[in-house]
């Protein structure tokens, strides 16, 4: 079942085409990984995957239906976005905070927090524990579960996340991964932004790679993220190793 | 305890502070009155001296402290909120300044005489320009932008308030500068009452139906956008707050002049009370705002030693700590 | 043409007050007298203030004569014969007229309504008029006697309120004004509370029989609003408020007496209104 289809999705800002012509298709029980060099037009794509852009030209479906058509409101009961994580949160207890992603359902205050959707984002982020906690003193990685127990609170069948992992250590990034692989698991669309190609290929269903506004290639991570493509859009030289820990290593 | 009932108590105590000063402020003043003969002679339509004195004078007074005072702190706390910034404050963003300034071109050139309700008015423009062209330089620029942007807008909207005075023909205009730029309820009539109703009415409703938005938006504006709130364009957020504060603050300056600090003062105290929601600070704040306002008149009339203090002194004594904590706050997250 | 005939026209009143000196007033009061006491031509320049209307009785007729800034420069500039001025403005263009060799006359604000003959002799006397001088005081004295009525400790108070709340004390023109037309004042009634400012809130809870509302200054201002404040229309209603404009009594003149008539008439209204 198709969630989010974007075709042919083009934006200009000033002169310069931000993203030419991108597609991506999300179905539903799938992670994709969208990868690419800095200033490849990633953000702005999931910003326009989010609706919280209007493209020029192109044509984004959520649902079956055009996400021009969809109200604000019915758009975040589908779909949920996980910025760039934008430094400190207020001090509002954790619990609060996640609260918020009840916001779209009408819900509130108290009413939202007693939720048991809140309640589930918790306990499958590892976050009960802090729950009464400012969330202006959580570490970064308890953050980026924050982020993410935030989205799940609103229980949309489409979670997009934009660099969740960017900020984290090794072991708090594989959590993180791991949190987004299991609830796929459960149903849910993902679409994640990652610099992390290690773990892109290792978590995700199918890379979409985008390189100056534009989807060069996408597919299973073996088939994206060959020699020739590490050379001409990420500038560095690939050598396989085998039984390594990791499939490869990068040279300069 | 719950944090609703938690906000709900303090609502409470707030409320009961303030009919509490509202009585006390009707009650004393620079001379005794006798409370139940005055009270039993409005009832009856007598004018005697008392009777006049607290339905004409304190009154009026009375009436425009809760109003002013909880505009004040409503603008500062929605502001703060939207700008996620705990410095942001009519008076120190320069919006009291622009609607001081408007009213001072309607009140003193005689456009009040076409109609009353061009003061209200005047102080509207004013704050609204302000509050636009505040917008338009800060963009997104941070906490320092911000500041300097006021800095800069509310000496401007002084200077210019300052000229208008002494162009204006009455020779009294140009020494009531301190009353535009600090604030008084000194001899305020029921008109002021009636003109400055609409604009704290409708900004208010406005101001509080940007509350959830608000609590959404202390995660960035994308996260407010993707919860499904429209924050630009027509009837989004942005417009509610601007629009909102601008009707609160310009028409409560038309009628009592720039009273600063009331609108950081409050928020800051009330706060950590409030498990640093936005939303759940609204209420409060409008609450608080009113109480210390009341308070501060009454201290003004009571302490009275020669020709009556400025309000916003007093504010401003009371503020200026807390703008200074702030600011010592700033500089050790910068450093 | 036109022109040769407009510039002979324009010399002669100078030729024929050409005996008399000629006079600069650098304050209202002087500016004032001068208009009355003066020919036309001998005045070489009055204050702008002498215009308006809100402050000097005489405003028509000095739109006829030159106005003069009260400056230093101005002074030496149109270098007259005598110069007059009060004795707390306008200390340098004084002091400048005086180096300049003019008859420098410093009048002191008058503070009773007798002061006011003397006032007149003394500037018709420094500017060639005498006669003119004598008459006017003479007309003044007559008028000042019939007007007068004799005080009594059970007289009605007034109080005369200002912009910003402002009330007259003793020793001033219009406290003597109060005295003249059958009032005590109701600033010395209340002296042990004595400062230049009275709150309206106190004027009502201890209120005078007459409240003079002492109107000054054109335009609008809060200082200027406060004496409209509907308190007051309330407290003060009928017969116990009058408004008196404040160009009556701002100077010494003739037509201070005017407001003698009027507080007199007021005082006869409050009699006949009272039960």
């Amino acid at each position: 079942m198709i969630l989010l289809q974007a075709r042919d999705v083009s934006l200009r800002r000033g002169d310069r085409a931000v993203v030419s012509a991108a597609s991506l298709t999300l179905a539903k029980g799938r992670v994709i990984g969208l990868i690419g060099p800095n200033g490849a037009g990633k953000s702005t794509f999931m910003r326009l995957l989010a609706g919280l852009e209007t493209p020029d030209c192109g044509d984004i479906q959520l649902l079956d239906r055009g996400m021009g058509q969809i109200s604000p409101a019915l758009r975040a009961r589908q779909l949920a976005f996980i910025p760039q994580d934008g430094g400190a949160p207020p001090p509002m207890p954790v619990r609060a905070l996640v609260a918020l992603g009840r916001l779209p359902h009408g819900q509130a205050d108290d009413h939202a927090a007693r939720h048991p959707a809140v309640g589930h984002a918790l306990d499958v982020t590892g976050l009960l524990d802090l729950c009464a906690r400012p969330a202006s003193h959580l570490s970064g990685g308890e953050r980026a579960r924050m982020n993410l127990a935030r989205a799940l609170a609103t229980d949309t069948p489409v979670i997009l996340a934009d660099e969740p992992i960017a900020a984290l250590d090794p072991a708090h990034a594989l959590s993180m991964m791991r949190l987004f692989r299991q609830q796929a698991g459960q149903g849910k669309g993902i679409v994640i932004v990652l610099h992390d190609l290690v773990l892109a290929t290792r978590f995700c269903d199918e890379l979409v790679l985008m390189d100056d506004g534009a989807v060069i290639r996408h597919g299973p991570p073996t088939q994206v993220l060959d020699d020739d493509i590490m050379r001409t859009v990420y500038e560095v030289t690939v050598r396989r190793v085998e039984n390594a820990v990791l499939p490869w290593t990068l040279c300069r | 305890m719950k944090s609703a009932h938690k906000t709900l108590l303090l609502n409470a105590v707030l409320l009961t502070g303030v009919i509490g000063l509202f009585g006390a402020s009707l009650m004393w003043g620079e001379t005794r009155v006798m409370f139940s003969h005055a009270l039993a002679d409005i009832l009856a339509g007598r004018h005697s001296a008392g009777a006049i004195i607290i339905a004409r004078l304190r009154l009026p007074r009375t009436l425009l402290a809760v109003m002013v005072g909880g505009m004040l702190g409503l603008s500062g706390a929605v502001l703060q909120g939207y700008l996620r910034n705990p410095l942001a404050d009519p008076g120190i963003l320069g919006v009291s300044g622009g609607a001081a300034l408007g009213a001072v071109s309607v009140f003193y050139t005689g456009l009040m005489q076409v109609s009353i309700a061009a003061l209200p008015l005047g102080g509207l423009t004013g704050a609204l320009c302000a509050a636009a062209v505040l917008m338009g330089l800060v963009g997104r620029g941070g906490t320092l932008v911000l500041l300097l942007a006021g800095a800069a807008l509310s000496s401007f909207a002084a200077a210019l308030t300052a000229l208008v005075l002494n162009l204006v023909p009455s020779p009294y205009a140009s020494f009531e500068i301190m009353h535009w730029l600090m604030g008084s309820l000194t001899d305020r009539t029921f008109t002021h009452v009636w003109i400055c109703l609409p604009g704290v009415v409708c900004g208010t409703l406005l101001m509080l139906s940007a509350g959830r938005a608000l609590d959404a938006l202390t995660l960035g504006e994308d996260v407010a956008e993707s919860l499904g709130f429209r924050l630009h364009g027509l009837g989004g957020i942005q417009t509610r707050i601007v629009l909102g504060a601008a009707l609160a603050v310009g028409s409560c300056v038309a009628v009592s002049g720039a009273i600063g600090f009331v609108g950081l003062v409050v928020p800051h105290l009330l706060r950590p009370l409030t498990g640093y929601q936005p939303s759940r600070l609204l209420v409060p704040s409008f609450l608080g705002g009113s109480l210390l306002l009341l308070l501060a008149d009454m201290v003004v009339r009571l302490v009275a030693v020669g020709p009556e203090l400025q309000l916003g002194v007093l504010t401003a004594l009371l503020g200026a700590p807390v703008f200074f904590t702030r600011v010592i706050m700033l500089k050790r997250t910068v450093s | 043409m036109a022109a040769i005939v407009a510039g002979f026209l324009a010399c002669v009143p100078l030729t024929q007050a050409l005996a008399l000196p000629r006079v600069a007033s650098l304050n209202l009061c002087t500016d004032q007298l001068l208009l009355m006491l003066a020919e036309p031509g001998q005045i070489v320049g009055i204050t702008p203030l002498a215009r308006d209307c809100w402050n000097a009785v005489l405003c028509e007729q000095a739109r006829h004569v030159p106005v003069l800034r009260p400056t230093a420069e101005n002074v030496v500039a149109s270098h007259p014969d005598v110069v007059l001025g009060g004795v707390y403005t306008a200390a340098v263009a004084m002091q400048a007229g005086r180096e300049g060799g003019a008859q420098v006359i410093a009048l002191p604000p008058a503070r009773s309504l007798t002061d006011i003959p003397g006032q007149i002799m003394t500037v018709a006397n420094a500017i060639g008029v005498p006669e003119r001088g004598r008459q006017l005081a003479t007309a003044f004295a007559t008028r000042l006697a019939s007007l007068s009525v004799a005080r009594s400790s059970t007289d009605p108070t007034a109080a005369v309120y200002a912009a910003n709340g402002f009330v007259t004390h003793a020793g001033s023109l219009p406290d003597d004004v109060l005295a003249h037309a059958g009032f005590r004042n109701y600033a010395t009634l209340m002296g042990h509370q004595a400062s230049s400012r009275f709150s309206m809130e106190l004027l009502i809870a201890q209120p005078p029989d007459l409240l003079i509302l002492d109107r000054s200054g054109k335009g609008t201002s809060l200082a200027q609003s406060m004496l409209d404040h509907p308190a007051l229309k309330q407290a003060f209603a009928g017969a116990h408020h009058l408004d008196l404009p404040a160009r009556l009594w701002l100077c010494g003149l003739p037509q201070t007496l005017d407001s003698v008539v009027m507080l007199r008439n007021a005082r006869h209204n409050l009699e006949m209104s009272a039960p």
